[in-house]
Protein backbone atom coordinates (compact mmCIF):
# COMPACT_ATOMS: atom_id res chain seq x y z
CA UNK A 1 0.00 0.00 0.00
CA UNK A 2 1.59 3.04 -1.12
CA UNK A 3 0.35 6.17 0.96
CA UNK A 4 1.48 10.16 -0.43
CA UNK A 5 4.38 12.10 0.97
CA UNK A 6 6.29 15.60 0.90
CA UNK A 7 9.96 15.68 0.78
CA UNK A 8 11.44 18.96 0.78
CA UNK A 9 14.85 19.88 -0.29
CA UNK A 10 17.23 23.32 0.04
CA UNK A 11 19.65 24.83 -1.61
CA UNK A 12 21.33 28.25 -0.46
CA UNK A 13 22.33 30.93 -2.99
CA UNK A 14 24.87 33.03 -1.64
CA UNK A 15 26.34 35.24 -4.78
CA UNK A 16 24.42 36.95 -7.69
CA UNK A 17 24.63 34.93 -11.17
CA UNK A 18 26.03 31.63 -9.45
CA UNK A 19 25.05 28.60 -10.16
CA UNK A 20 24.31 25.76 -7.38
CA UNK A 21 23.93 21.78 -8.13
CA UNK A 22 23.24 19.31 -5.72
CA UNK A 23 22.10 16.01 -5.47
CA UNK A 24 19.68 14.46 -3.01
CA UNK A 25 18.72 11.44 -2.05
CA UNK A 26 14.88 9.52 -1.29
CA UNK A 27 14.10 7.46 1.51
CA UNK A 28 14.29 3.90 0.39
CA UNK A 29 10.64 3.17 0.82
CA UNK A 30 9.82 5.81 -1.46
CA UNK A 31 8.24 4.64 -4.64
CA UNK A 32 6.97 7.13 -6.96
CA UNK A 33 7.37 10.52 -8.05
CA UNK A 34 4.44 12.69 -9.05
CA UNK A 35 5.23 16.06 -9.05
CA UNK A 36 7.68 18.74 -8.08
CA UNK A 37 7.24 22.23 -7.13
CA UNK A 38 10.05 25.09 -6.64
CA UNK A 39 9.63 28.02 -3.67
CA UNK A 40 11.84 30.40 -1.98
CA UNK A 41 12.29 32.59 1.45
CA UNK A 42 12.29 35.25 -1.55
CA UNK A 43 10.00 34.35 -3.89
CA UNK A 44 10.38 37.63 -5.78
CA UNK A 45 14.49 36.33 -6.46
CA UNK A 46 13.34 33.08 -7.58
CA UNK A 47 10.82 34.08 -9.76
CA UNK A 48 12.63 36.68 -11.78
CA UNK A 49 16.12 35.39 -11.73
CA UNK A 50 15.87 31.43 -11.02
CA UNK A 51 16.66 29.09 -13.84
CA UNK A 52 17.02 24.83 -13.18
CA UNK A 53 17.82 21.84 -14.08
CA UNK A 54 15.61 18.86 -13.20
CA UNK A 55 17.04 15.43 -13.34
CA UNK A 56 15.54 12.10 -11.25
CA UNK A 57 17.38 8.74 -11.69
CA UNK A 58 19.72 10.70 -14.33
CA UNK A 59 16.74 11.52 -16.07
CA UNK A 60 16.48 15.33 -17.38
CA UNK A 61 13.22 16.34 -16.85
CA UNK A 62 13.28 19.65 -16.64
CA UNK A 63 16.50 21.19 -18.71
CA UNK A 64 18.37 23.72 -18.18
CA UNK A 65 17.35 27.16 -18.32
CA UNK A 66 13.95 26.07 -17.66
CA UNK A 67 12.70 29.40 -15.40
CA UNK A 68 11.51 28.78 -12.29
CA UNK A 69 8.47 31.10 -12.18
CA UNK A 70 7.28 27.90 -14.45
CA UNK A 71 7.37 25.78 -11.34
CA UNK A 72 6.01 28.31 -8.57
CA UNK A 73 2.26 28.66 -7.81
CA UNK A 74 0.54 31.59 -5.63
CA UNK A 75 -1.69 32.07 -3.03
CA UNK A 76 -4.41 31.41 -6.01
CA UNK A 77 -4.10 27.95 -6.24
CA UNK A 78 -5.09 25.29 -3.82
CA UNK A 79 -2.48 23.93 -1.79
CA UNK A 80 -3.86 20.38 -2.82
CA UNK A 81 -3.45 21.28 -6.34
CA UNK A 82 0.03 23.20 -6.09
CA UNK A 83 2.71 20.64 -7.68
CA UNK A 84 3.76 20.56 -11.34
CA UNK A 85 2.26 16.76 -12.33
CA UNK A 86 5.25 14.49 -13.77
CA UNK A 87 2.58 11.43 -13.82
CA UNK A 88 4.46 8.42 -11.83
CA UNK A 89 7.98 8.16 -12.21
CA UNK A 90 9.49 5.62 -10.70
CA UNK A 91 12.70 6.36 -8.72
CA UNK A 92 15.33 4.54 -9.86
CA UNK A 93 18.46 4.89 -7.70
CA UNK A 94 16.66 7.60 -5.75
CA UNK A 95 18.46 10.35 -6.32
CA UNK A 96 17.40 13.72 -7.37
CA UNK A 97 19.68 16.29 -8.27
CA UNK A 98 18.81 20.34 -8.56
CA UNK A 99 20.98 22.26 -10.63
CA UNK A 100 20.07 26.27 -9.57
CA UNK A 101 21.66 28.96 -12.01
CA UNK A 102 20.83 32.45 -10.68
CA UNK A 103 20.55 35.05 -13.33
CA UNK A 104 20.79 38.80 -13.39
CA UNK A 105 17.36 41.10 -13.48
CA UNK A 106 16.65 44.98 -13.68
CA UNK A 107 13.90 43.75 -11.28
CA UNK A 108 15.29 42.21 -8.33
CA UNK A 109 18.54 43.21 -6.89
CA UNK A 110 20.47 40.15 -5.20
CA UNK A 111 20.65 39.51 -2.11
CA UNK A 112 21.19 35.50 -0.60
CA UNK A 113 18.45 33.58 -0.31
CA UNK A 114 16.86 30.02 -0.48
CA UNK A 115 15.78 27.40 -3.15
CA UNK A 116 13.13 24.99 -2.06
CA UNK A 117 12.45 21.86 -3.89
CA UNK A 118 9.30 19.86 -2.82
CA UNK A 119 9.13 16.82 -4.29
CA UNK A 120 5.35 14.74 -4.06
CA UNK A 121 6.24 11.24 -3.27
CA UNK A 122 4.57 7.79 -2.28
CA UNK A 123 6.26 5.76 -0.17
CA UNK A 124 5.61 2.35 0.63
CA UNK A 125 4.08 1.37 4.41
CA UNK A 126 6.38 0.59 7.00
CA UNK A 127 6.08 -3.44 7.01
CA UNK B 1 10.21 6.01 -19.20
CA UNK B 2 9.69 9.75 -19.77
CA UNK B 3 7.95 10.18 -23.31
CA UNK B 4 7.77 14.05 -22.80
CA UNK B 5 10.40 16.33 -23.24
CA UNK B 6 11.32 20.28 -23.83
CA UNK B 7 13.50 22.05 -25.86
CA UNK B 8 14.26 25.78 -24.65
CA UNK B 9 15.16 28.02 -27.53
CA UNK B 10 16.47 31.34 -26.09
CA UNK B 11 16.14 34.85 -28.24
CA UNK B 12 17.95 37.38 -27.51
CA UNK B 13 15.93 41.27 -28.17
CA UNK B 14 17.95 44.28 -28.38
CA UNK B 15 16.31 46.73 -30.28
CA UNK B 16 12.82 48.37 -30.91
CA UNK B 17 10.97 46.68 -32.87
CA UNK B 18 13.17 43.63 -33.59
CA UNK B 19 12.21 41.02 -35.96
CA UNK B 20 13.77 37.61 -35.22
CA UNK B 21 14.07 34.57 -37.24
CA UNK B 22 14.89 31.57 -35.78
CA UNK B 23 14.85 27.85 -36.33
CA UNK B 24 14.38 25.09 -33.72
CA UNK B 25 15.74 21.46 -34.61
CA UNK B 26 13.84 18.74 -33.55
CA UNK B 27 15.74 15.46 -32.70
CA UNK B 28 14.74 12.25 -34.29
CA UNK B 29 13.48 10.87 -31.40
CA UNK B 30 11.04 13.16 -31.23
CA UNK B 31 6.85 12.09 -32.89
CA UNK B 32 4.30 14.43 -31.66
CA UNK B 33 4.65 18.42 -30.61
CA UNK B 34 2.82 18.58 -27.93
CA UNK B 35 2.57 22.13 -26.08
CA UNK B 36 4.51 25.85 -27.00
CA UNK B 37 5.28 27.84 -23.46
CA UNK B 38 6.47 31.10 -23.41
CA UNK B 39 8.83 32.95 -20.92
CA UNK B 40 11.93 35.27 -20.31
CA UNK B 41 13.45 38.05 -18.34
CA UNK B 42 14.38 41.98 -18.53
CA UNK B 43 17.90 42.93 -19.13
CA UNK B 44 17.06 46.52 -18.92
CA UNK B 45 14.84 48.11 -16.76
CA UNK B 46 11.20 47.69 -17.83
CA UNK B 47 8.81 50.86 -17.48
CA UNK B 48 5.99 50.44 -15.69
CA UNK B 49 2.67 50.95 -16.77
CA UNK B 50 0.67 53.07 -14.53
CA UNK B 51 -1.74 51.33 -12.54
CA UNK B 52 -5.16 53.05 -11.60
CA UNK B 53 -6.08 53.87 -8.64
CA UNK B 54 -9.48 51.68 -8.89
CA UNK B 55 -9.11 48.13 -8.50
CA UNK B 56 -12.33 46.64 -10.39
CA UNK B 57 -11.32 48.93 -13.06
CA UNK B 58 -9.72 46.53 -16.33
CA UNK B 59 -6.44 47.20 -17.31
CA UNK B 60 -4.82 46.18 -20.60
CA UNK B 61 -1.88 44.35 -21.18
CA UNK B 62 1.52 45.06 -21.77
CA UNK B 63 2.33 43.67 -25.37
CA UNK B 64 6.31 42.46 -25.26
CA UNK B 65 5.91 40.99 -28.94
CA UNK B 66 4.89 38.43 -31.22
CA UNK B 67 5.54 34.76 -31.89
CA UNK B 68 4.80 32.41 -34.76
CA UNK B 69 6.11 28.62 -35.28
CA UNK B 70 6.16 27.22 -38.13
CA UNK B 71 6.38 22.94 -39.23
CA UNK B 72 7.31 22.48 -42.94
CA UNK B 73 5.17 19.13 -42.92
CA UNK B 74 1.11 19.93 -43.60
CA UNK B 75 0.30 22.02 -40.39
CA UNK B 76 2.19 25.10 -42.04
CA UNK B 77 1.60 27.85 -39.07
CA UNK B 78 0.60 25.96 -36.22
CA UNK B 79 1.24 28.70 -33.14
CA UNK B 80 1.21 32.21 -33.05
CA UNK B 81 0.92 33.32 -29.38
CA UNK B 82 2.06 36.70 -27.62
CA UNK B 83 4.08 37.41 -24.62
CA UNK B 84 2.60 40.29 -22.45
CA UNK B 85 2.63 41.18 -18.72
CA UNK B 86 -0.80 40.47 -16.91
CA UNK B 87 -1.36 43.95 -15.50
CA UNK B 88 -4.84 42.71 -14.25
CA UNK B 89 -3.78 39.60 -11.18
CA UNK B 90 -4.78 42.18 -8.31
CA UNK B 91 -8.36 42.51 -10.81
CA UNK B 92 -11.06 42.77 -7.90
CA UNK B 93 -9.02 41.17 -5.50
CA UNK B 94 -10.31 42.66 -2.14
CA UNK B 95 -7.41 41.36 -0.44
CA UNK B 96 -5.18 44.02 -1.81
CA UNK B 97 -4.24 47.18 0.48
CA UNK B 98 -1.56 49.30 1.44
CA UNK B 99 0.73 46.54 2.88
CA UNK B 100 -0.41 43.65 0.42
CA UNK B 101 0.44 44.18 -2.70
CA UNK B 102 -0.42 41.59 -5.05
CA UNK B 103 2.48 40.35 -7.34
CA UNK B 104 2.74 37.82 -9.98
CA UNK B 105 5.31 35.75 -8.11
CA UNK B 106 2.40 35.52 -4.98
CA UNK B 107 -0.52 35.28 -6.79
CA UNK B 108 0.36 33.53 -10.19
CA UNK B 109 -1.94 30.35 -11.10
CA UNK B 110 -0.20 27.24 -12.17
CA UNK B 111 1.72 27.50 -15.02
CA UNK B 112 1.08 25.43 -18.08
CA UNK B 113 2.05 25.03 -21.77
CA UNK B 114 -0.63 25.89 -24.65
CA UNK B 115 -1.75 22.56 -25.74
CA UNK B 116 -1.16 21.65 -29.47
CA UNK B 117 -1.48 18.43 -31.61
CA UNK B 118 1.10 18.48 -34.18
CA UNK B 119 3.71 15.71 -35.72
CA UNK B 120 6.83 16.22 -35.86
CA UNK B 121 8.35 14.73 -39.35
CA UNK B 122 9.51 18.18 -39.75
CA UNK B 123 13.04 18.36 -38.34
CA UNK B 124 13.03 21.80 -38.49
CA UNK B 125 10.29 23.95 -36.49
CA UNK B 126 10.85 28.03 -38.54
CA UNK B 127 9.94 30.76 -35.85
CA UNK B 128 9.74 34.43 -36.37
CA UNK B 129 9.38 37.12 -33.23
CA UNK B 130 8.49 40.21 -33.68
CA UNK B 131 9.02 43.27 -30.53
CA UNK B 132 6.47 45.05 -29.89
CA UNK B 133 7.00 46.65 -26.17
CA UNK B 134 10.16 48.61 -27.58
CA UNK B 135 8.26 49.74 -30.81
CA UNK B 136 5.30 50.96 -28.48
CA UNK B 137 8.03 53.10 -25.76
CA UNK B 138 9.82 53.93 -28.63
CA UNK B 139 13.48 52.41 -26.26
CA UNK B 140 15.60 50.08 -27.16
CA UNK B 141 14.77 47.34 -23.92
CA UNK B 142 16.48 44.78 -23.72
CA UNK B 143 15.54 41.13 -22.60
CA UNK B 144 15.76 37.38 -22.91
CA UNK B 145 12.47 35.50 -24.67
CA UNK B 146 12.28 31.44 -23.98
CA UNK B 147 10.41 29.06 -26.18
CA UNK B 148 9.86 26.15 -24.59
CA UNK B 149 9.04 23.78 -27.07
CA UNK B 150 7.02 20.55 -25.68
CA UNK B 151 7.25 17.02 -27.65
CA UNK B 152 6.66 13.61 -27.54
CA UNK B 153 8.64 10.79 -28.36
Amino acid sequence: MLQPIKKRFDIQINAANSSVSKPFELDKNIKLIKGVLVTSDKDDLLYYRGTQKIEINNKEYFPENYESKLLMTGLNVAPNLRYYPLGDVLIGNGIIKLSYTDTDDSRTPFVPYRVALYVDCMMEDEL
Amino acid sequence: MIDRQVIITPLKIIKAGQVKHFQIKLPQTAKKIVGVELGGHFISELITTPTASEFTRFKANTLIGDLKLQSCERANIFYAGQLQVDNNLDFADFTKSAFIKIKPFTHQSKQFEDTISVDANSTIIQGIYKDAIGKQTGTDLSYLLKIYLWYKQ
